[in-house]
């Protein structure tokens, strides 16, 4: 009886303790990191192993055969918060955990649907998981087992395992929230040049910052379609680097100006829609309207 | 960087011109903005919309109070995109400009307001003017 209330004393102690005195100090520390792209996010956790004076950990600390989590004690798991590919191979909506099948050769990784799941334990082959080779390179070590997103484009993302002087890149595709293809006959309605005209912008508030050149107010908008792109080209432009865009339609009579290359889209700029008026099929002109639909630009078509 | 810098002083004073301490904030709620235009309610009127006293602060608010006046049965049947459509007690764009006032400092409840009001003006139905904002602001 003495027994068992001092196990209630101490398990009411322990629970009253504070957070910081309760922590516990890991080998391999957790970690998350998290990435949005075009509004898909992923999220990879994972625990961090460390090399520890170790010049190599795969086919000894991590023998050959074995299905390692590229992690630490619980699995490492990756999020998608909607559809995407990686690598090429369709991965659902969902959460899985993260498995490579170690090998000499070729690695195989596995996401499973089983996030539950401690390092020990890795899951037999079964229905439900992506399974796909992934490729290696071979890299500058690194001390800490690190995830790191070292490329983020408009609609994919390239997502590294690394750890010890091997690197597993992995490409990830979204599904774009933005088609940049204009059909021609959409097009051609409203190619053409534009005598653009924006109205002053307000003094800036803070003038403690230099002089900067005025903003062009006036400038030749030029729209042709380009293959299935709308492209516009503004002179002079609003800032350097902007003089080529694209249109991305919303409507027949809406667009939106976006900066895009040859990989896609790189910024929409969803603060400024333009808006064409039409006469007998072909554009007049349009406006330039910010969210809360005041315009900001006119511009006029010319001759 | 020049380019970068110019960039930054634009959008600034587009910033000035939206008055955006919040207007990030509303742009980011696009989770829940996708989802079916509500029906107006049958007898539905203005006098539930803040009046001008509201507005002393919010000045740039103002055209879109007013134009949400003139057609409240136009703006009881659109779904506000901003994200607010999903809070308790809201039923349409119209709810936006009654009890708290969302549209006082929200660019997106006001510009649908405000377009409402020009296809409205220019002969558009309901439905035109919810296909409009759908395009603009989804």
């Amino acid at each position: 009886m003495r027994r068992l209330a001092g196990g209630l004393v101490l398990a009411t102690l322990a629970s009253t303790l504070p957070h910081s005195v309760r922590a516990q100090v890991r080998a391999s520390e957790r970690a998350e990191v998290k990435q949005t792209v075009d509004g898909t996010t992923i999220t990879v956790n994972y625990a961090r192993p460390r090399l520890r004076g170790r010049a190599q950990v795969f086919g000894t600390q991590v023998p050959w055969g074995e299905i390692w989590t590229p992690g630490a004690n619980d699995a490492t798991t990756l999020a998608v918060s909607k559809d995407v590919t990686i690598d090429g191979h369709a991965v659902a909506k969902g959460k899985y955990s993260v498995w490579i099948v170690m090998a000499p050769g070729d690695w195989v990784m596995v996401l499973d649907r089983d996030t539950t799941l401690f390092h020990m334990n890795g899951p037999k082959e079964r229905p439900g998981q992506v399974r796909f080779t992934v490729r290696k390179e071979t890299v500058p070590a690194t001390e800490v087992l690190t995830w790191s997103f070292p490329d983020v484009r408009a609609s994919r993302a390239r997502l590294v395992m690394q750890w010890a002087t091997t690197a597993v890149p992995l490409d990830i595709a979204v599904t774009p929230t933005q088609s940049l293809v204009v059909a021609p006959a959409v097009g051609r309605r409203v190619e053409g040049r534009y005598d653009l005209q924006f109205k002053p912008p307000p003094p800036p508030s803070d003038t403690s910052h230099a002089a900067e050149p005025p903003m062009p107010t006036r400038m030749e908008f030029t729209v042709r379609q380009d293959g299935d792109r709308l492209r516009a080209r503004m002179d002079p432009p609003l800032w350097p680097g902007a003089e080529e865009l694209v249109l991305v339609r919303k409507s027949d009579e809406l667009f939106l100006l976006a900066e895009a290359d040859d990989d896609g889209l790189k910024e929409l700029w969803d603060w400024a829609a333009l808006e064409f008026a039409f006469t007998d099929g072909r554009a007049t002109g349009f406006e330039v309207r910010l969210p809360n639909d005041e315009a900001i630009a006119s511009g006029k078509r010319m001759p | 960087m020049p380019d970068r810098v110019a960039r930054r002083r634009f959008l600034l004073a587009l910033g000035a011109l939206l008055a955006a301490p919040v207007a990030r904030r509303a742009w980011a709620l696009v989770a829940r903005r996708h989802g079916p235009h509500p029906t107006p309610r049958p007898g539905i009127d203005a006098s539930k919309v803040l009046g001008d006293e509201h507005l002393a602060d919010w000045p740039d608010a103002r055209p879109a109070f007013e134009a949400v006046r003139q057609i409240p049965q136009v703006a009881d049947g659109i779904r506000c995109t901003c994200g607010c459509a999903d809070k308790p007690g809201f039923y349409s764009l119209l709810s936006c400009y009654e009890g708290e006032g969302m549209a006082l400092h929200c660019p997106i409840c006001q510009g649908e307001a405000r377009l409402a009001y020009r296809l409205y003006q220019s002969g558009k139905s309901l439905d035109e003017i919810r296909a409009a904002i759908d395009a603009r602001y989804l």
